[in-house]
């Protein structure tokens, strides 16, 4: 099946202001975003559309805002931070304020992560406040005692 | 002058014990003897509201003493050591040990007899260490 | 007493986060500045990155985790530690699947005691630690007094002993000796034997070198090969085989010299074999065997052993099946001796049956009823009676009546001994059969008695327990009853309340008598024992009647004997302790000992002892000891020990002894003169002086391998004659 980013967006939530002249929509309250197996759920979305078809730039806050995908159809990844932008062109999602992601038994937690969904590259950095990027790694369960 | 009888144990709060040792222990059976003859009841297992006494170890040790002008030993120390735990409930173990001594003539002319002098004043140091374990316990609040 | 040179070591600086690790969490933690993980591959951490697998942390400046390989990598200026280990170097790589950790160009040093070095590479798994082109010492940081490079290091903490391989001792860095294959201890699991090479000389063997090689068979077996290097004598081997199983444990030394350049060519190999065995074949049936032998008479003297001491006059021998049963406890028991120099031959005891009640039978209310009964058949070829077969009946009744304030107790038992008896001399005046039954009461009480006194201030406990003892035993004419292990035993204070004035039953002495003693005890506030006083004496209500007995002779028709005993622990570093006993009838002192002890600071003692006996196998013996040791100068330690015979009139012990002690290795100098054991004399004629044997001993020792090896003060001072102390086997 073809990657997520290249399926339909569907938004949902229970209000939605549009300004077509400034090309900013901003949804509130139960936004829930969906492309493919790519859910994010956050209380408030902006929509970026300013750089045109293609190249909207969602940006959702929340407390916190939580994101779930399925890697190659059957790798759970999830996510949550505070704020989660999501830049269609460069396929790239950043999660900043205390950021936490998990992926198939490792778990980073950080003040910035990148994810690349296309590359599925993870990078972390610590940010302004030094919050150290903690990364956890657990075995697969064949070795668990 | 002030002496009175000594009142029972105070262990008597508690009227059940459990004394664990190697098997077949002598000196664990001479304790247990003395406890129950002073009307403590003796469990079979550890309990969580029961004091309990774990014997370590007793080992019999020989120093020498004196010498006959040839050389030869003329007079020996026995030395009785005994360790063990005092655990009182809800409490940490509670380590002792102590040494008892007594002094023994060996005879090469007569070395059975002396052999069997030896397991005698073993038994006697043996009834001793379990009068003063009996009596160190006494004395637990 | 911590010892003076404590500061040798700066405590280690550990990062606070090692006390909570768990080496149970297998996952792998990385905190760090900055990370970068892309799917399945090698995840990059940059930034004073901080690695937890385990109990084991690694921090780097930047560290690579590969997933699949499960392997992570580090380089720079890293440092690693372990439950035991701390690790600085240039490269790490751990394999985190079975927690092996390679690191390259290695600075470690133990956590938890002393020991540190270098190694090219490092590899450290739990109890496993191996070095390789690699340099080990327990000197701190900036002391180079003594170095181990080696190819191959391998530390094993678990089974408390370390190997090298093409070991170069090095002492400030100047090549020393080269040995091919070395072990050394690296904790305090081992207490047994010799643990490090050790340099003596002496007139006895001239200069001696030992160095022990420990072997670990598997996992409860082990070995310790010892050669051991005499310039006047050769090189023995000494080997040490100990086992532990659930079921059976013991060990089985066996020493060996080909032959004795100091002894004429005919007397061949010297050896000695000792065997010290226990098992538990079932939860009651256990057997045990200690057994002893060696080449030749002169063999402890001269060669000396662990497990001996050295003025021992006999090997015990002994082999035991024993069964604890739930009413009666049976054994059978062989017994011998292999006598050194030329005494009599003992008896042996091949076998001995016994059975006893285990447990005391309840009869009626109070009254309880204990049995004993035994079989014995004894042998000797160089005595008058060669073989005699014995058979003892002992049934008895008691009442016991016991409370923490009184204790009484009332027996009636009947003693039933028949014996067989012959010699293979035919015209032996021997009786062939001999029978002998006799009644025994005793009556006994005893008092508790307590009273608070005030210890500066403190509540303190002083005890008074007077005892009463009535013992009944009419008189029966025994001395056609040969003594097979029968001896009369030493009146102490213990002794007044014994029922039987001989060791074995081929005696039973007649008693009309009552003994009257009592002790007095007082105790400081965290009850110890500060003073104890006993005084006894036993009453003779009749006469004993005269026996012309060879046994008894000694034993005055009224001998009534009052004995006395004082221990008295006087000041917080001074002890005092005597012991007297005294004849009242004779108006003579029996025996007597005495002893002054002063404990100081660290490394300070002194002691005055005095011992006095009227009659040890006919002879009289007084002898004085002074004993001491004190720090002369930091790090120098004096000790010096003199013992003397005074009713001789000459010196049986001196040691002189010079310490030096550094923070990783120390070197003694004792000077000893002491007097050998002559065995060619018989105990009669004892007063041929043994011979005076002086000895100079230069004992060089690595600290730090585990326990002090040996270098405390009290182990100092028992370098003499009268510090020995040789363990017995104790069964049950």
């Amino acid at each position: 099946s073809n990657p997520d980013y290249s399926q339909p967006i569907a938004i949902t939530s229970d209000n939605n202001e549009t300004s077509i002249k400034e090309n900013i929509s901003v949804y509130t309250q139960n936004v829930e975003i969906r492309q493919g197996s790519l859910t994010i759920k956050a209380d408030r979305l902006e929509i970026n559309a300013t750089a045109g078809k293609g190249n909207e730039v969602f940006i959702t806050t929340g407390n916190p805002v939580r994101y779930s995908q399925l890697l190659d159809g059957d790798i759970p990844v999830t996510a949550n931070a505070a704020e989660i932008r999501y830049d269609l062109a460069s396929r790239t999602l950043t999660l900043s304020g205390n950021a936490q992601l998990s992926q198939s038994g490792s778990q980073v937690q950080a003040a910035v992560i990148r994810y690349n969904l296309e590359s599925q590259q993870i990078s972390a950095e610590s940010g302004e406040q030094q919050k150290r990027v903690t990364t956890i790694f657990t075995p697969e369960n064949k070795e668990n005692p | 002058c002030g002496f009175h009888l000594r009142g029972n144990l105070p262990l008597s709060q508690f009227p059940a014990i459990y004394v664990q040792s190697e098997a077949h222990s002598e000196l664990a059976k001479l304790v247990s003897k003395r406890l129950s003859q002073n009307n403590v009841q003796l469990l079979s297992s550890m309990q969580a509201d029961a004091p309990s006494i774990q014997l370590v170890s007793d080992t019999l040790e020989r120093r020498t003493l004196s010498l006959f002008p040839s050389g030869q030993v003329a007079e020996y120390e026995l030395i009785y050591k005994v360790s063990y735990y005092v655990i009182m409930p809800g409490a940490e173990p509670a380590f002792n040990q102590f040494e008892l001594y007594r002094d023994y003539q060996d005879d090469p002319n007569q070395a059975l007899a002396k052999a069997r002098e030896l397991d005698l004043l073993l038994s006697e140091l043996r009834q001793q260490a379990a009068n003063r374990i009996i009596r160190q316990l006494a004395r637990l609040e | 007493s911590e010892p003076v040179i404590q500061m040798c070591y700066q405590p280690l600086t550990q990062p606070a986060v090692l006390k909570s690790l768990d080496p149970a969490n297998n996952t792998v933690q990385i905190s760090s500045d900055s990370a970068d993980l892309s799917g399945n591959q090698t995840a990059l951490f940059n930034g004073n990155v901080e690695i937890i697998h385990r109990d084991t942390l690694l921090t780097a400046p930047s560290a690579r985790f590969s997933r699949n390989e499960q392997r992570i990598f580090a380089d720079g200026g890293i440092e690693y530690f372990d439950s035991s280990l701390k690790v600085s170097a240039r490269e790490f790589s751990a394999d985190t699947l079975n927690s092996q950790a390679q690191i390259g160009g290695a600075h470690y040093q133990f956590i938890a005691q002393a020991g540190r070095g270098y190694a090219d590479t490092l590899l450290a798994s739990p109890q496993r630690i191996n070095l390789n082109q690699a340099l080990f010492t327990t000197c701190p940081l900036d002391d180079n007094s003594w170095a181990l490079h080696a190819s191959d290091i391998n530390i094993n903490a678990g089974e408390g002993w370390g190997s090298a391989r093409h070991a170069v001792f090095k002492i400030r860095d100047i090549p020393v000796l080269y040995l091919p294959y070395l072990t050394f201890p690296v904790n305090e699991q081992r207490k047994t034997g010799l643990l490090l090479p050790k340099v003596a000389s002496s007139q006895l063997s001239g200069l001696e070198f030992e160095l022990p090689y420990y072997i670990n068979l598997a996992e409860n077996y082990d070995l310790t090969l010892t050669p051991r290097y005499m310039s006047k004598r050769g090189t023995q081997l000494k080997s040490e085989f100990r086992y532990l199983t659930p079921a059976h444990q013991g060990i089985l030394q066996l020493e060996y010299l080909n032959s004795d350049n100091d002894k004429p060519a005919d007397l061949g190999s010297r050896y000695l074999g000792h065997l010290s065995h226990r098992s538990d074949f079932t939860a009651n049936w256990r057997g045990y065997i200690d057994f002893t032998d060696v080449s030749d008479d002169a063999y402890l003297t001269e060669l000396g052993s662990d497990y001996t001491n050295q003025s021992d006059t006999q090997l015990y021998r002994e082999a035991t099946l024993a069964h604890y049963g739930e009413r009666v406890n049976s054994q059978i028991r062989l017994q011998g001796f292999e006598i050194l120099g030329n005494f009599t031959d003992a008896y042996k005891a091949l076998p001995e049956v016994r059975l006893s009640s285990a447990r005391p039978m309840p009869i009626i209310s109070a009254v309880e009823l204990d049995w004993q009964a035994s079989y014995a058949h004894f042998s000797n070829d160089s005595a008058l009676i060669s073989s005699a077969n014995r058979l003892h009946l002992e049934p008895t009744l008691r009442l016991p009546f016991v409370t923490p304030a009184l204790e009484f107790s009332a027996e009636a038992s009947m003693l039933y001994t028949y014996y067989q008896q012959d010699s293979n001399l035919d015209a032996a005046d021997i009786t062939a059969n001999v029978q002998r039954a006799l009644p025994k009461i005793r009556l006994y009480s005893r008092l508790n008695l307590e009273r608070e006194y005030d210890w500066f201030g403190e509540p303190a406990l002083q005890t008074f327990e007077p005892q009463i003892q009535y013992l009944y035993i009419p008189y029966r004419q025994q001395n056609q009853i040969g003594l097979y292990d029968t001896t009369r035993l030493q009146d102490d204070y213990y002794g007044l309340f014994r029922q039987n004035r001989f060791s074995g039953i081929d005696r039973i002495n007649e008693a009309n008598q009552l003994t009257v003693g009592w002790t007095t005890r007082f105790y400081d506030n965290v009850d110890n024992e500060l003073f104890r006083f006993s005084l006894g004496q036993i009453f003779f209500l009749e006469d004993p009647t005269t026996t012309a007995d060879n046994l008894t002779d000694n034993l005055t028709a009224t001998d009534s004997m009052l004995a006395s005993e004082l221990i008295w622990h006087w000041y917080r570093r001074w002890y005092f302790s005597a012991a007297s006993q005294y004849d009242i009838e004779g108006k003579q002192l029996i025996k007597s000992n005495a002893s002054l002890d002063y404990r100081g600071s660290e490394n300070t003692l002194l002691q005055l002892n005095h011992r006095y006996s009227r009659a040890v196998s006919g002879l009289e013996i007084q002898q004085l000891g002074v004993l001491g040791a004190v720090p002369v100068a930091k790090n120098w330690q004096l000790i010096a020990s003199y013992y003397r015979d005074v009713t001789n009139h000459r010196m049986i012990d001196a040691n002189v002894g010079v310490q030096y002690e550094s923070c990783c290795w120390a070197v003694r100098l004792v000077a000893r003169r002491h007097i050998r054991v002559n065995l060619d004399t018989s105990i009669d004629n004892a007063l041929q002086f043994g011979e005076l044997d002086s000895s100079l001993s230069l004992q060089f020792v690595l600290k730090g391998f585990g326990d002090k090896a040996g270098f405390g003060v009290s182990d100092m001072l028992s370098n003499g004659i009268f510090g020995y102390r040789r363990p017995y086997l104790l069964t049950n």
